[in-house]
């Protein structure tokens, strides 16, 4: 029989096309050969850095004209424009050198258009000396030297070791310059150094030439060594922020080019053309890969984010890759609200049609399993259909706002981020009981997010008698306690800059150390009961930088020193964490919630922002944020706004121009059901209830409070370990056993047999068709299509009781992709 | 082998009980007395409580951090991963002593505050008073008597003069327009030679006089490790490109001869030595490969690959029997220098090994770490003695011939310690950290480098530094241009101290002119006996007068000598000038005798007179003394001009005879 079922879900129509292989192959457009002409419908023409200072002999800065089309399209006219600038400074090639002190201007001019940046030029005759930190340092970054393959690794390479990404400038000068005191530098005879002679290939490197001898980057080795190899790692001024040029760039046709300039700013003021150094990265190569130098070639349609890093510092231009010669007519479609203004937009910049809005059914099955982790029942179905009523769905979404299932979706998903769950010989069930209970109730209760925050990071007292403060029970070290906070509450990874500055954001060590100092002084001791412990501010205890072991003042992420003399640190830091200027807090949690309706983040992952890993739709992103403060972070009126968007209601049904579209809203993504709503589902559908450990027959998987409990369906369809506070933990990728388990596993089999659905309504007198209806209607939302029931009647023929039939029918559905997905 | 044990413990008891006897005898029964009557602090009763409380946690039954265990006696005195922390009676060597009190890093316990003062007492008391185990435990016997039985043997002495280098080339292979440190550093034993290593070339310089002997190319690169030979006749420089070209060259001391080269290594050598016989060299370096070649025909003797890390330090015994090797990694072994059979494996360093040294009589080694400290280790592998020599990192070790040590380190320290690792003095704080310190022939001097490119020669008795010597000699043509302007110089201190002279003339002839006045004076006294009083005080004022211009007089012909270059056709002037002063004072001799005759009556005037003509007469015998110091003066400026002109005739020679190398060396030397 198993056999007959397996192939009849095959024969069954059931799965819609939708589940589409996305189309690789976009039109490419012509690729324009040689230099384009001065263009006609030149809108505007900028020249980069719009304000330019040269601050001695040797100082210089590259110089960019960028025109802007009326189409919005961004071309690179550095070799088009006609340069002019007189006195002070000169140009070569794309390079402004500076002639004598004083100011002057640089104008360009292309056809009609004119832009101009001011030039500033002081201390011509001032010829600084190759400095250790801000010439030598960025090398080993930009060669590559430092990274973890080579020399940054922990135990070197080759016996010589740089720290990663350079956290230790103090500590790689020491080991180039005295570690084996004779061998790298060679102060004599700067040539014969060690390290110019690896770096250029004249003796055998590993890493192979990383620099022409002649290259600029060699001769600043050189320099260095014959200056005596002086160290100013403690007196240089610091790098305070890295501009790159042009900040947003629209490349039409696939080989267009774009040049971009880096500039550091630091600390004593001065600014510095850092191309030669910074690291450049695109996170998009297929649409646009830039070079070593910062020359950016458009690829396939797309989106890409272009970087550069220098220092600890990594900034980024939004670049777009369209394909040329398309033409492109928006829909005029309404928006629905402020989300569908800021989608709208965006997708009209990518030239890019949204799908249509869904059917009635579509909606209610995706809204329903959505928000309150249900399927519609039949009853549901048949009012919501044949109620005319325009604002239907809005009355849907309210109506499904105030159902208790839609706190215990919430609260699993905290209970997720928590990691609420027990842990043999060292957390109790009955603290993790409470826990879960106490999560339930605030969101159930309404209680505004940023308080429930404030509860729960302030948290000080008993395990059973104040539940919140359990969330320094689950983790007991104080690094990963920081680690975790970042991550749930502010989206943010700070785990690589425990042993080294984080390679593509602003983190160093002193932040993360000065964070985690926020937590070190949490006390703990067992209450009378031995499963309680008691949480308290023991108000010492220091938190200290690993590479010096300096005790680290508490320091807000990329923000001030706070006062935490008179107050329990994490009180302080929930409250900056919470507070309507908190630049994270309020965007993570709003953009947490747009992936679960959206299935994916403005950002994504959710809980990995970062510099080089940006929102696809920034204005959106920023945007959910606000709403979220202005609705004092009721998670109801915000999943109402989404709810009720055109973006949240589009089909799954892709048009020609957005096909290729994942990130940008443009139709429904079709999503896997989660894996306790869809052991729900499951027991719903076929009326057999699972019991669970601890909670009454008939109780929900989404009620399991344990994180500790499972079952082999849940393990199998990816819940949540709670071992970790990654949004990633829960699975919906599909695997082998999940089809196996529902083909041949006791999951639906078994469950048909137990519910007895098709036995009781074939006695209670329906006939086969109605049975099917029902069938349909339960696990799918919609009745089936004339071909469908017109092949299933094929299956049971005249008879009246067909059981064994029907159940396969029931069988095969619920082993369809239509049943498992939301789409 | 307990048997044996109980023997040695025996042993030692008898020791102690014989030293505890000498003390009665030297020091009367009072000291005895009181030694009974002390307090006898040991592990069991006093010691335990306070590891317990303060060091278990980390160090105790459960948890070994860095296998050590204070729990029990036994494991306290077996120590931890680097050795034994305490040794009786001697609180410097103790590293537990030194963390407990904070003198070294880590201090203990961690991150927490210091011992209360009443605890450390305890423990100090507890290792001076010899490690008690309990209250009728015996004092373990402090291991530095080992050191202490040093008798330097068969010293390698050569037959004949030691070598000396004899003519060598001066014109250096290259002359680095920046300064480097001395890549290596040797000094003869036998000669005051020292050796210093630089890019290309090697430069000999006279470690008593400071003076430049001559350069050896060492074309191949940098020489990174120099050793001459046991008996001061030759000179073995090891070195090479690094990561690409490594060999050992060796060099006859006396003619700058290069003997021979071995090794064709992919990076440079970093250690390297020739046995006291001549038979074998040893190389090593970041192959991680020790190879010892025959120097007869340059055949392979035989490889060592034992090593896991960087070779980084090797040495042949005195006696040439055994090869001490060491690498980065600590790990320190012991070979027969014969067949390269292993003989030891002497572990305690936990940091890279710098350097190793025999003691003269080959019983004893020691070796220096990037772990701060320098170990002393006996041939059966036990290790001697430990103590922190250079904080951050020791970078050498030497012996001298009579047992003590110098070292010198990251803490830029050169630092002299007897024959137990006891400190004797601090000799120098150097610029930047320390890379060499080896003793003169006679131990009389220790010469010292550092990676600044100084190398200091710095007396071992105060530290006072002598000489310096530098690893980047002037070019000849440099030298020349110096001795030149040199040469100038004395020229216009000579013309000044001529100058000098002929004002001295001057005075000469003022002091005449004052005589004849006194004369006249004394004439018209005769013919006015009633004036006579008045004119002869006057004539004395004017005495007094003429030898304060003498005395002036003096000043000038000393200052003339200090400066003069000399010649000696103005010498002649200044004689003859000074036979006419000579002349005059006779003259005036002459004239105060017949004076003493007119003036016969007048007694007390005439001794006023007498005394006035032997203030003359000392005036002169000074003068007269001043121009003969000049004549010398003038004669050694001779000698020294003339000195100067043959070496420059030599240089100019040598000069000539170097064009050709060096011009092949400075393409070398300048890569594009």
């Amino acid at each position: 029989m198993k056999i007959f079922r397996f192939v009849l879900s095959f024969g069954l129509l059931i799965c819609a096309n939708h589940f589409a292989l996305a189309k690789t192959s976009s039109a490419p457009g012509e690729t324009p050969a040689g230099k384009p002409e001065v263009v006609a419908d030149v809108a505007s023409l900028a020249v980069y850095p719009s304000e330019i200072v040269l601050e001695d002999g040797d100082d210089y800065q590259g110089v960019i004209a960028v025109a802007t089309r009326a189409n919005g399209v961004t071309l690179d006219v550095s070799d088009q424009v006609e340069w002019v600038v007189e006195g002070s400074a000169r140009l070569e090639g794309n390079r402004l050198l500076p002639v004598a002190d004083g100011a002057t201007v640089l104008r360009a001019s292309y056809g009609t258009h004119q832009a101009e940046a001011p030039v500033k030029v002081v201390g011509v005759t001032n010829h600084p000396a190759v400095s250790f930190r801000h010439d030598v340092m960025p090398i080993f970054l930009r060669g590559g030297c430092n990274a973890g393959g080579c020399h940054g690794s922990s135990r070197g390479k080759d016996g010589f070791r740089l720290s990663l990404f350079g956290f230790d400038p103090a500590g790689d000068y020491f080991r180039l310059t005295r570690e084996q005191a004779v061998r790298r530098v060679n102060l004599s005879i700067p040539e014969e150094s060690l390290l110019f002679t690896k770096v250029t290939g004249k003796v055998p490197h590993t890493g192979g030439k990383t620099f022409e001898p002649d290259s600029v980057h060699a001769k600043t080795l050189r320099d260095w060594v014959a200056a005596g190899a002086q160290s100013d790692v403690a007196t240089a001024p610091t790098v305070t922020k890295v501009e790159l040029f042009p900040p947003r760039v629209v490349m039409e046709g696939e080989g267009a080019k774009q040049r971009f300039i880096a500039v550091a700013h630091y600390s004593d003021g001065r600014t510095r053309d850092v191309g030669d150094l910074a690291l450049f990265m695109s996170n998009n190569e297929s649409s646009a890969a830039i070079d070593a130098d910062g020359l950016a070639t458009a690829g396939a349609r797309g989106e890409a984010f272009v970087m550069a890093r220098f220092d600890t510092h990594t900034v980024g231009s939004q670049t777009l890759v369209l394909p040329a010669g398309v033409e492109f007519k928006p829909t005029g479609e309404a928006p629905a609200n402020y989300i569908d203004e800021l989608v709208g937009a965006k997708l009209r910049t990518m030239r890019i049609n949204p799908s249509g809005i869904c059917t009635d059914e579509e909606f209610l099955r995706r809204v329903s399993v959505d928000v309150v982790g249900r399927l519609p029942t039949r009853d549901e179905y048949d009012v919501f259909m044949n109620d005319s009523n325009p604002q239907k769905r809005a009355q849907k979404v309210d109506e499904l706002l105030e159902r208790k299932e839609f706190a215990e979706i919430w609260a699993l998903k905290w209970s997720e981020l928590l990691m609420v769950k027990s842990v043999p010989n060292r957390i109790e069930y009955k603290p993790m009981f409470l826990y879960s209970q106490w999560i339930t109730r605030q969101i159930a209760s309404g209680v505004p997010l940023d308080e429930m925050v404030r509860n729960l990071l302030g948290a000080s007292g008993g395990s059973f008698s104040s539940p919140a403060v359990n969330f320094y029970q689950i983790e007991e070290t104080t690094q990963k306690t920081a680690e975790n906070v970042a991550q749930v509450f502010l989206g943010t990874r700070l785990q690589c800059a425990q042993c080294h500055n984080h390679p593509f954001d602003r983190w160093t060590m002193d932040d993360y150390y000065s964070f985690t100092a926020f937590f070190s002084q949490i006390g703990r001791k067992t209450a009378e009961d031995y499963r309680e412990t008691i949480i308290f501010d023991q108000r010492s205890g220091e938190a200290t930088h690993l590479v010096d072991g300096r005790a680290m003042k508490p320091k807000f992420l990329g923000d001030a020193e706070p006062d935490v003399s008179k107050r329990d640190r994490r009180a302080v830091l929930a409250d900056w964490i919470t507070a309507p200027e908190n630049p994270y807090f309020a965007v993570n949690v709003a953009n947490r919630v747009w992936a679960h309706f959206m299935g994916v983040g403005v950002i994504e992952p959710v809980d990995d922002v970062r510099v080089s890993n940006p929102a696809s739709n920034p204005d959106l992103h920023a945007k959910l944020g606000a709403k979220l403060i202005e609705y004092k972070y009721d998670l109801r009126q915000l999943v109402r706004d989404i709810c009720n968007s055109h973006a949240y209601q589009r089909s799954s049904e892709p048009n020609e121009t957005n096909s290729t579209d994942t990130r940008n809203f443009a139709r429904a993504q079709v999503r896997r059901i989660p894996a306790e709503v869809l052991l729900d589902c499951l027991c719903a559908v076929t009326g057999a209830p699972e019991k669970y450990p601890g909670l009454p027959m008939g109780a929900r998987a989404v009620q399991i409070v344990d994180g500790g409990l499972s079952t082999y369906f849940l393990t199998t369809f990816g819940r949540a370990p709670r071992t970790t506070v990654c949004a990633c933990e829960p699975k919906t990728e599909p695997t082998l056993s999940q089809a196996l388990h529902l083909l041949n596993g006791s999951a639906v089999h078994d469950k048909i047999n137990e519910g007895k659905l098709v036995e009781t309504m074939l006695d209670a007198g329906k006939n086969p068709i109605e049975v099917v209806e029902e069938i349909y209607l339960r696990c799918l939302g919609r009745k089936p299509t004339e071909m469908e029931s017109q092949r299933i009647a094929e299956l049971y023929g005249t008879a009246e009781k067909p059981v064994a039939e029907l159940q396969d029918v029931f069988w095969a559905v619920l082993n369809s992709r239509e049943f498992l997905f939301n789409k | 082998m307990s048997f044996r044990k109980v023997e040695r413990l025996k042993g030692g008891r008898v020791l102690a009980i014989g030293i505890a006897a000498c003390i009665c005898i030297l020091s009367g029964a009072n000291a005895a007395r009181g030694e009974e009557a002390a307090e006898k602090i040991t592990y069991a009763d006093h010691v335990q409580p306070i590891f317990r409380q303060h060091c278990f946690a980390c160090h105790g039954p459960d948890t070994k951090k860095n296998d050590l265990s204070l729990e029990s006696y036994a494991t306290t005195m077996t120590g931890g991963a680097s050795g034994e922390v305490l040794y009786a009676e001697d609180l410097t060597s103790s590293q537990l002593w030194l963390m407990v009190n904070h003198e070294i890093s880590p201090a203990m316990p961690p991150g927490g505050a210091k011992l209360s003062d009443a605890e450390l007492q305890t423990i100090q008391k507890w290792i001076e008073g010899g490690l008690l185990e309990k209250g009728d435990s015996q004092k373990r016997a402090p291991k530095k008597n080992a050191v202490a039985a040093f008798t330097p043997t068969a010293d390698n002495r050569p037959e004949g003069e030691p070598a000396m280098p004899q003519g060598l080339l001066l014109e250096p292979v290259i002359h680095a327009e920046h300064r480097g440190a001395a890549t290596s550093l040797a000094v003869s034993p036998w000669a005051p030679v020292a050796a210093v290593g630089a890019p290309f070339q090697i430069s000999l310089y006279n470690t008593d006089s400071g003076e430049h002997l001559g350069v050896l190319p060492f074309i191949e690169g940098a020489p990174y490790v120099m050793q001459f030979s046991r008996d001061g006749s030759m000179l073995l420089a090891a070195g090479g490109k690094s990561a690409a070209v490594g060999l050992a060259a060796l060099y006859d001391v006396k003619s700058g001869r290069r003997l021979t080269a071995v090794g064709d290594e992919l990076d440079a050598v970093l250690a390297s030595d020739i046995r006291a016989d001549h038979s074998l060299i040893a190389i090593g370096g970041p192959r991680k490969v020790v190879r010892v070649y025959r120097v007869a025909d340059g055949s392979l003797a035989y490889e060592i690959t034992k090593h896991t890390d960087w070779v980084t330090a090797l040495e042949f015994s005195p006696d040439g029997k055994y090869l001490a090797t060491a690498d980065r990694s600590g790990a320190l072994l012991i070979w027969d220098a014969e067949t390269g059979r292993e003989r030891g494996d002497l572990r305690g360093h936990t940091e890279q090994i710098t350097s190793v040294s025999w003691r003269g009589d080959s019983a004893v080694l020691a070796s220096a770490s990037e772990d701060d400290t320098v170990r002393l280790w006996q041939l059966d592998g036990q290790q001697i003695k430990s103590w922190a020599a250079n904080g951050g990192g020791v970078a050498s070790v030497r012996y001298a011939r009579t047992g003590e040590l110098t070292t010198t380190g990251r803490d830029q320290l050169v630092r002299l310690w007897n024959a137990e690792g006891g400190h004797i003095r601090d000799l120098a704080t150097l610029e930047d950290l320390g890379l060499a310190a080896r003793f003169t022939h006679d131990g009389a001097r220790v010469v010292a480098s550092d990676w600044r490119g100084n190398v200091r020669v710095l007396e071992t008795a105060t530290g006072t530094q002598v000489a310096t010597i530098d690893p980047n000699p002037p070019t000849i043509a440099a030298r020349l241009a110096s001795i030149e302007a040199e040469v100038a110089q004395f020229r216009t201190e000579y013309q000044a101290a001529d100058q000098g002279l002929v004002a001295a003339q001057q005075q000469v002839a003022a002091a005449e002119l004052a005589l004849a006045n006194a004369r006249t004076a004394a004439e018209s006294q005769a013919k006015v006996q009633a004036e006579k009083a008045a004119q002869l005080s006057s004539a004395e004022q004017r005495m007094a007068a003429i030898a304060a211009e003498k005395d002036a007089l003096d000043k000038a012909a000393v200052a003339a000598i200090e400066q003069l270059g000399a010649a000696k056709q103005e010498l002649v002037a200044v004689e003859a000038g000074a036979g006419a002063v000579r002349a005059r004072l006779e003259e005036t001799q002459a004239v105060v005798a017949k004076q003493e005759g007119v003036v016969a009556e007048s007694t007390a005037q005439l001794e006023a007179i007498q005394k006035s003509v032997a203030e003359a007469q000392a005036a002169l015998k000074a003068l007269t003394d001043a121009l003969a110091a000049q004549s010398q003066g003038a004669a050694d400026a001779d000698a020294k001009v003339a000195e100067v002109q043959s070496k420059i005739d030599e240089l100019e020679r040598q000069n000539a005879e170097l064009e050709a190398i060096r011009k092949l060396r400075e393409e070398h030397s300048q890569p594009k």
